[in-house]
Parts: structure tokens; sequence; C-alpha cells
């Protein structure tokens, strides 16, 4: 299992957004809602076999345990094993798909060449039709990501660094370009292939379940406004169906890193926070963190954090307001503001209904008003709002467990350095 | 108060909810071999013999005034098996009879609400023994699964595997409730099978158990264990059937 350990830090366990069909003597389907089959010890979800196919690597990321001048066992596994292990865990319903990565073995190319071989070899040999997610090895040609895009679900570019200055310090055989060019070439053949299926239906599809990549988080002196904002980039221009933040975890010494130290984890925490809600609450990066202060505050979330800097928006009246400023509310989620507004059409919502519809009245109350009346008897006034809001216990890493585990997409955190240079 | 006793199942329910809307509101419904012990001293026990076509009728009636989904959350609610689900039902079915499926968005009122819960809770079971369920292969391409659910999600899984695993023969085997779904040949039908013991491990030779443990273990993060965390996502009463926290 040294090819497990070598991936275990790759932060994406998502097998969502798949609605692949079984065919008939094929093996499998894929379930649109994502499936966790099992939970390790730490909580976290397990859904896909996520392996490396070696961890031989000709690179030499200062950042990777797999790195090239390190001294570690080293495995490889053949498409055909990896295949086949595939299947035997996939029939006994231990998981959901393959997620298949590999270090750079020989050269990107030679690499990307034996996993699209195992992906064939599943698609075609075995009739699987689980979900299968490839990671694209940086630098790989055009061909081999156009084969492996017409059998895979989703599939991911690392970019890991967010700049290209830090590539050329930590990860030197790696340029922004070996990136950004499959990222790109992969975007255009979704949107090609979709326009295609509008007009013959059965025509292939490309990464049905979209793409992804990952950034680690803390090696580099990046600010969190800096990262938002690349991440809102990637979301509005290549069409990214998540990125993914890993906590930077030392496992080199290397002086070009970052001093060894606890992972930033309540950094990655609010990251995934404001990724959320640039995704599904109609946030902008310009609006969640300010040129002004570029970090995110320790003990608000964003979105509290935004609601203090924004109080002309408040309160907002609970029997009008539209579902887009019962978003902005903090204790107010997708699923409770869309309650509300179903409820209201058939009944007077008072505020014991509100907590009945799952609204965490602890935070909304502050925001909200009934019939043109606040609900807090007790409102604290302008100035002390902030110091009711605060999270408590400051947040650490239980916490972020709690934010993301329960679902099989966002994962709670530590990772992925390691993982990192097996691109 | 008269308690109606129906034969447990779905089509003995909706007889007696065909016999009780409208009308009485002071009684309970139970069923039998899973009835309350504790009987009144005014109780009349009324046995309710299970009629198809009253069934249909109901079912028809529910779909017509709750919506097709409004039907299925009420089957899921039934399938719950809470105790005393049979009555919270009723007052529902009674409640959107009377005002149609506009109530279904008003999950502030308590008679809604109760009833959806309980679907939420055979809908959240199903999705979490999709994933939980583990088949040992017992012969060659015939595989076994044991399960031991809280709520009556047999079908929902039966008809999930059904679909995703086709090219197999399987048993799932709902060890609490004494049924099982057989898989064979593109059908799936099912028999009481009560209590049988069966292992469900796999014969020597043939490792994917203990390959899968070793996977299992080597993908939790050493310092980030949290079993708390890993309780609630995966609660203790699941993992005696799971072969990655057995102990062998």
């Amino acid at each position: 299992m040294i090819l497990g350990e070598g991936a275990k830090y790759d932060v994406s366990c998502s097998s969502s957004a798949g609605t692949r069909k079984n065919r008939p003597g094929g093996i499998g389907n894929s379930a649109p809602s994502g499936v966790c089959h099992t939970f390790t010890a730490d909580g976290r979800c397990i859904s896909l076999l996520k392996i490396l196919l070696t961890n031989v690597c000709a690179f030499d990321c200062a950042y990777c345990i797999n790195r090239r001048s390190n001294d570690i066992r080293r495995a490889t596994l053949s498409p055909e094993e990896a295949a086949q292990l595939t299947v035997d865990f996939y029939r006994r319903n231990y998981i959901e798909g393959l997620f298949l990565s590999s270090a750079v073995l020989i050269s990107p190319d030679h690499t990307m060449e034996l996993m699209v071989r195992t992906v064939e070899l599943l698609r075609d040999t075995f009739f699987f039709n689980g979900y299968i997610h490839l990671k694209v090895i940086p630098g790989a040609s055009q061909g081999l990501i156009d084969r492996a895009g017409r059998l895979a679900d989703r599939m991911s570019v690392n970019m890991e660094l967010p700049h290209e200055a830090g590539l050329k310090l930590l990860a030197p055989e790696k340029t922004m370009k070996d990136i950004m060019d499959p990222m790109k070439q992969i975007k255009n053949s979704i949107e090609g292939y979709r326009n295609e299926r509008k007009i013959i239906r059965n025509s292939p599809a490309f990464a049905p379940a979209g793409q992804s990549t990952q950034l680690i988080i803390g090696a580099t002196d990046d600010t969190d406004k800096s990262i938002v904002k690349l991440t809102e980039g990637l979301y509005r221009d290549m069409d990214l169906k998540r990125v993914y933040y890993s906590a930077y975890i030392h496992v080199n010494d290397d002086k070009r890193l970052a001093l060894p130290g606890k992972p930033p984890l309540l950094r990655e925490n609010r990251l995934y926070q404001a990724d959320w809600l640039m995704r599904f609450y109609g946030f902008s990066a310009d609006e969640i963190l300010d040129d002004a202060d570029p970090f995110f505050d320790a003990r608000l979330d964003p979105k509290a954090a935004w609601a203090l800097r924004n109080l002309q928006y408040f309160p907002v009246e609970i029997k009008s307001a539209a579902y887009e400023e019962l978003l902005r509310v903090p204790g107010i989620g997708t699923r409770s503001a869309a309650r509300i507004i179903a409820a209201r059409r058939v009944s007077t919502l008072t505020e014991d209904g509100l907590k009945k519809l799952g609204v965490v009245m602890k935070r909304a109350k502050y925001f909200l008003t009934v019939d043109g009346r606040r609900i807090a008897g007790l409102y604290p006034g302008e100035k002390n709002l902030r110091e009711v809001l605060v999270e408590k216990k400051s947040a650490g890493p239980d916490q972020m467990e709690l934010f993301g585990a329960a679902l099989p997409g966002p994962p709670p955190g530590r990772t992925a350095l390691l993982n990192a240079g097996r691109q | 108060m008269n308690i109606y006793i129906y034969d447990g199942t779905l089509n003995g329910f909706f007889t007696v909810c065909r016999r009780l809307t409208g009308g009485e509101t002071d009684f309970d419904i139970q069923a039998s071999g899973r009835e309350d012990p504790q009987e009144g001293l005014f109780d009349r026990r009324l046995d309710v013999a299970t009629d198809p076509a009253e069934s249909a009728t109901m079912r028809k009636l529910i779909r017509e005034r709750a919506s097709r989904s409004g039907l299925e959350t009420v089957i899921r609610a039934f399938l719950s098996e809470i105790k005393g689900i049979e009555k919270d039902i009723l007052i529902y079915i009674n409640l959107v009879m009377k005002e149609g499926a506009g109530v279904n968005s008003n999950l502030a009122d308590e008679r809604v609400m109760r009833v959806f819960r309980a679907a939420e809770k055979t809908g959240g079971e199903a999705h979490r023994l999709k994933g939980f369920l583990r088949f040992a292969e017992v012969g060659t391409g015939k595989f076994y699964a044991k399960v031991e659910p809280v709520h009556n999600v047999l079908s929902s899984l039966a008809l999930h595997f059904s679909i995703r695993m086709s090219s197999q023969d399987w048993i799932i085997h709902d060890a609490r409730r004494g049924i099982s779904a057989f898989y064979s040949g593109g059908r799936i039908f099912y028999k009481n099978t009560g209590v049988f013991e069966f292992s469900g491990k796999e014969g020597k030779g043939c490792d994917f158990e203990s390959m899968w443990r070793s996977y299992f273990n080597t993908m939790a993060i050493r310092e980030r264990i949290n079993p708390r965390l890993q309780a609630r996502l995966v609660p203790k009463k699941y993992r005696k059937n799971m072969a990655e926290f057995s102990s062998y």
C-alpha cells in the first residue's frame, strides 16, 4: 500500500456530478450525488480508490515526499494490476470508482500513456462504468489528454503554486505553461463536446463531471485576497467545478521552503468558506476581502465579516426579502433560504418557525426582522455586534473537520503537498 | 379508543387509511407483531384485513392530492417503522386531502414535518448503506451482503444494486427483519429467510478484504485521528458488517 500512502494527501475525494449509466453486461454506474463508502479514522470520506500508478519520480519539487532526491521505498503498478484491483474493490462495493494519479516516471508523456492505458482497460476490457477521476501530468501531450478525457469522468491538473515565481523556486521542472495549457485544452474540449451533444444527443462526452485543481496554501507568501482572486478567475475563465486548497505540510527539509510549523488549517478552512460564498451565495472576491486588509479574520467566518462591514443592507425582512438577500444573512444557508421562501407562501412565518426550518438563529437573529420588528429583543448595537458573533472557541482543527467532512465533496483539511510532486 | 391492527405491510396500512380518512380522530394504528402491549381499559382492538383494491384506491387518492412526491414521502415515512408513525401519516393524509399538495412546502407545520422527517430518516439510511454495504464473493460470481438497518431500506438498496451490480448474482440479507433480496438473471425477488447464520466472509486465499483493510488504514492521517468524528460519520451499529472495521 505504498502507493496509497503517496496519494492520501490529495484532497479531492468527490465522486459527484457524474451520471454514467451502466451498460448491458457492464459493471457499475455513477450517482450524481456522490457516495461515501467509509470514513477513515481522521474522519475523511473514502469514496474512490485513490492511488498512484508509481511513486518513482523524475522531478525534484521541493515540497514533495516523492521527489527524486528523497530516499523512500518506490513501487510501480502495471495498468493491468491497477485496473484489476479497481474492479475487484468495486464489485465488493468498497468504492465508488478510481482516482488515479502518478509521480513522473521517465517523462510526463510516458506516465500519462500508462495512466490512459489503465483507464482504457477499465472502460473497454472490463466494461467498467464507475467513476474515474484522472490527474493530468503537467507537460503531457494534447493527444493523450484527448484520449483521457473521453474516458474519465473528471480530470484535474494541479496548480499547486499560485505563481510562476513560486514554481520556478520550488518546482523547477514545471512551468505555468505546462499547467495552464492542459487546463485550457480540457476546458475547450468540455465545451466543444457539450455543444456537439446539443445537436447530436448521443455523441460522446468529454470529462462529463468537469475539471478541478488544487492549490497549496502557505508554502509561498501569497495573501488570502490573491488566492481568492485567483480562484474566482479559475471558476470564471476555466469553468472549473472545484478548486481544492491544501494546507502546506512540511515533509522535506529544504531551505527554499517556509520553516517547519503547523499546517495553516484555519486559513485553509476560511478559503473553503470563501469558495462556497463565491459558488453558491453570489459573492465576488472583492466583496469577500478588500485590498486594505487582504487576510481573513481568524475569529469570524467570511460571511459574518462581510455582514459587519455592510450593515447598511440589514436588517432583512423575513417575509419579503428575495432569495439573494436571505442568502447574505449570516446563519442562513441555501437550504434554509429556499425553505423560507417555500414556507412563507403557505403560512405565516414566526421566529419559532424559522428555527424549525433550520436557520441558525444564534447568528441570524441580529440581521432579521419579522413584520418590521427585530427578532433579537436585545440588539447589542452595531459596536458590540462583532463581539457576539465571533467564534467562542478559537477555531482549531476540530472545527475544520466539522465544516467539511460530512460531505463527499469538500475535503476537511490537511493535505497535500506530498502528492503535489507526483505531477 | 379504537386500535386498528394491520398486517404490517404497506397494502395493509393503506387499507386502514382508506377506512379512517376523514373519520374518527381518537384512534391508533399498530402492526400485528409490533403492537404496543400497554392496552388501556377502554381500548378496542380491531383487526383490519388487507384489501389490495382499497389500498390501490388510497394510493391513487394520495397521488392525486399530495402529488407523486408526496406519495413517495408517505411510503418512505411508512418504511421508517418509527413507533407511532402510522398515526402521524394518517393525520398528514387527512390534512393533504383537505388542503391539497400546498401543505408539502410548509415544513414549519408539525403535522407535515413529522412525516417528512421520518421519510428523510429512511432516505438517509438508504443513502448511507449504499456506501456502507459490503459484498463478499461467496462463490464464483456470487456475492453476499448482510445489513441490519434501523429503517426498512431493503427495497431501495436492492433497486440501487440491481442497476450497479447487474452483471453478478447477489443476495442482500436484512438480518434484522429476516428478509433477503435475491438478484439473479436481471430480476429481484424477496424471500423470508429468517435469521440464518452465514459468515459472509470470503474464503482463505482470497485476500481482498485484508487488502481493503490495509488500504483503509493507510489512508488515515495519523496527526488528525478523531474517533468521535468518525463515529458520527460511520455509526458503530453499521461497523460489524463492514470489512474494514472487523478485526480478524
